[in-house]
């Protein structure tokens, strides 16, 4: 008979004290294991929840940049063809190009096979002196042909205007009393008057669209232009840099300015949906991290709690035991065990009730873990740290609650016990 | 003949109700290898009290026990379990089994303590002279009182001891139940055991070398 085999046999021969610590030990490490599992299993949730949200973004992106890509070929670009030495700064000053390019490029464009070209559109402006009337001018002279632009007054005049006739600005049709019909000298030509515009409060108002043949003759540019509106350029790709290449490669000596702003509009708003997509990820990121603090709070003061009651109860039980047994302590003092030996027989029972309430809790806490979550997120999350806790944690547990109990056993007075009759 | 054990003038005092209590005032005795003495007394006199400190149980606050020459209480506790563990057996009126044990792991609870070993076969050995070959798996329990106080009898025989302790192992016992522990009692001081005993009983007090009176 040794120490191990007494612990044994006590426990084995009453059941009830040991089965009571056992209960403990184990509802401890089961809270612990279901706390454990229960915030990793959080964790595991918000990453597939992220990386599904991420996936459903981008495949909206995707989706939304083939539409995009749809829309923007149907309607094409809009592209400003101007001489390679335009500065683009005295364009914008100016509002009128000032350098010069053959007229025979608009057919050279058209001819190409880089896109279709729906409407081209050469144009000669220029800032001149109306020597009859002495105003100073923007004349401009066109060939265009883009029905529908009539529809949005907002955008540039750029309408055929038949031969010996002219389009007045708002400005100057006011300013020298003309309307449409009358008949006005311009440069020593009888020009009539085609169309009075409405006003539109840009350099518009004081600008004058003749025919480009007169204008280049006025001008004294024959073939002559300086800038080509290319509209609605539909093109099998939808990225302006490769455009650019292909026309200037075509066109030496010219530079290419995109018009469309609805494309910068669109790019923004895809833009503008990713942001919001990634600002809605990062909201959801945030309210998981805050369910997670919440339970982590709950599980921090939770678990102690658990631990504490759990040991409060097996120190209540070993104290019992520890009573219960009085009279055999007194005698295996008296037959000469040790007082450590003593404190061994309680310890070591501690010990086991520590290991084997561990490692049912273990069990008992993945199976409820399997039970509430499912079975692979928990067998993904669980590995040996989690038994090695249980059992490093409930014997701990177990030892500390019973460390008091059993002290007091092994310092007990052999002779209180013995010298009762 | 040597002398086994000797209380030089002990005094052991309880403190109740914070007034002492006097029991043992400047007791001695002193007991020779092989004797069997029988110490008897009224209730409450000190008889366990006298017992338990001769035993290196519990410290006198004054006086000397020498056991085989040696300052029992000169020792650590520690010592004193191994040397009770090696020399001295213990019997008492209430038994003091283990009730979760069987008779044999009863008995064989003597190897907790740091003594020689002790084998299942002496202990099925010594349990057969003592009539209990047929309760050896028994837990206490299901043992009547004569073969409780056997059982208790044997745990302290095992070891050998030179000097066995005994308190009141009669009380609860019937007279055939007395006259067979009586009996062993003598086998044992026949192999050379030195025996004190307390006993409230004159006729088993009677069979002692020497009686010894507690006031
Ligand atoms: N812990 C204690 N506190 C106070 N008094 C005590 C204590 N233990 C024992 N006593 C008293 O000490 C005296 C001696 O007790 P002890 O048990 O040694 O007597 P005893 O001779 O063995 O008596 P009995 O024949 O009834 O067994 C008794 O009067 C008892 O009341
Ligand atoms: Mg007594």
């Amino acid at each position: 008979m040794n120490i191990w085999q007494l612990v044994v046999k006590e426990i084995s021969r009453r059941k009830m004290n040991f089965s009571l610590g056992l209960v403990s030990v184990v509802i401890a490490v089961t809270t612990l294991m279901g706390a454990l599992i229960l915030l990793r299993a959080h964790d595991v949730r918000t990453e597939q929840i992220v990386a599904q949200k991420e996936e459903e973004t981008k495949q909206r992106m995707v989706l939304m940049q083939d539409d995009y890509r749809k829309i923007m070929k149907k309607l094409g670009f809009n592209l400003l063809i101007l001489p390679k030495d335009q500065q683009l700064a005295d364009l914008y000053a100016n509002d009128y190009a000032s350098k010069y390019m053959p007229e025979d490029y608009v057919s050279a464009l058209s001819a190409s096979k880089i896109m279709s070209i729906r409407h081209l559109l050469p144009s000669l402006q220029q800032k001149i002196k109306w020597p009859e009337k002495q105003r100073t001018i923007i004349l401009i002279g066109t060939r265009g042909e883009v029905p529908f632009l009539h529809r949005d007054p907002k955008e540039p005049m750029l309408v055929a205007v038949p031969k010996g006739t002219m389009v007045l600005g708002y400005e100057l049709h006011q300013s020298l009393n003309l309307k449409q019909g009358d008949k006005v000298r311009f440069f020593g030509q009888d020009f009539m008057v085609h169309q009075c515009n409405e006003e539109r409060g840009s350099k518009d108002d004081i600008s004058i669209w003749i025919d480009l043949k007169q204008a280049q003759d006025i001008l004294n540019r024959p073939d002559q232009v300086n800038a080509i509106l290319a509209l609605k350029c539909i093109c099998a790709g939808d990225d302006i840099s490769l455009i650019r290449k292909e026309i200037t490669a075509i066109l030496p000596g010219t530079q290419v300015i995109e018009q469309g702003t609805k494309v910068i509009t669109r790019a923004e708003a895809r833009e503008r949906a990713a942001q919001e997509a990634e600002e809605a990820i990062g909201a959801e990121i945030q309210n998981r991290e805050k369910l997670k603090k919440e339970r982590e709070t709950y599980a921090s003061i939770m678990v102690p709690l658990v631990l504490i009651a759990c040991g409060v109860w097996i120190f209540l039980l070993f104290l019992s035991n520890v009573r219960d047994r009085q009279s055999e302590i007194g005698i295996f003092r008296a037959i000469g065990v040790r007082a450590s030996g003593i404190l061994k027989i309680f310890l070591l029972k501690a010990l086991l009730i520590g290991l084997i309430g561990g490692f049912l809790g273990f069990i008992i806490g993945i199976f409820s873990g399997i039970v509430f979550l499912d079975l692979r997120l928990v067998l993904s999350i669980v590995d040996f740290r989690f038994l090695l806790l249980a059992i490093v944690l409930s014997t701990l547990l177990s030892l500390l609650a019973s460390w008091i109990p059993a002290l007091l056993a092994s310092q007990q007075d052999p002779a209180i016990v013995l010298r009762e009759e | 003949m040597f002398i086994m054990l000797q209380l030089k003038n002990i005094y052991k005092s309880y403190t109740k109700d914070n007034k002492a209590v006097q029991v043992l005032n400047d007791f001695s005795l002193s007991v020779k290898t092989g004797e069997f003495i029988a110490v008897q007394g009224p209730s409450g006199c000190g008889k366990t009290t006298m017992l338990l400190t001769a035993g290196g149980l519990m410290q006198p606050e004054k006086g000397q026990v020498l056991i085989r020459e040696k300052d029992f209480y000169a020792m650590n506790p520690d010592k004193r379990a191994v040397y009770r563990a090696n020399h001295v057996g213990f019997v008492f009126q209430q038994y003091h089994l283990i009730p979760y044990l069987t008779v044999l792991e009863n008995v064989l609870t003597l190897n907790l303590a740091d003594s020689k070993k002790i084998t299942r076969e002496k202990g099925i050995e010594l349990l057969e002279y003592l009539g209990l070959q047929d309760r050896i798996n028994h837990v206490p329990g299901e043992l009547s009182v004569g073969e409780k106080q056997r059982t208790a009898l044997a745990r302290a025989l095992l070891n050998q001891p030179e000097i066995l302790f005994a308190d009141e192992i009669t009380g609860n016992l019937d007279d055939d139940n007395t006259a067979l522990v009586i009996h062993y009692l003598q086998e044992y001081k026949k192999k050379g055991g030195t025996i004190l005993l307390v006993t409230h009983d004159s006729q088993t007090a009677g069979k002692a070398d020497r009686i010894v009176y507690l006031k």
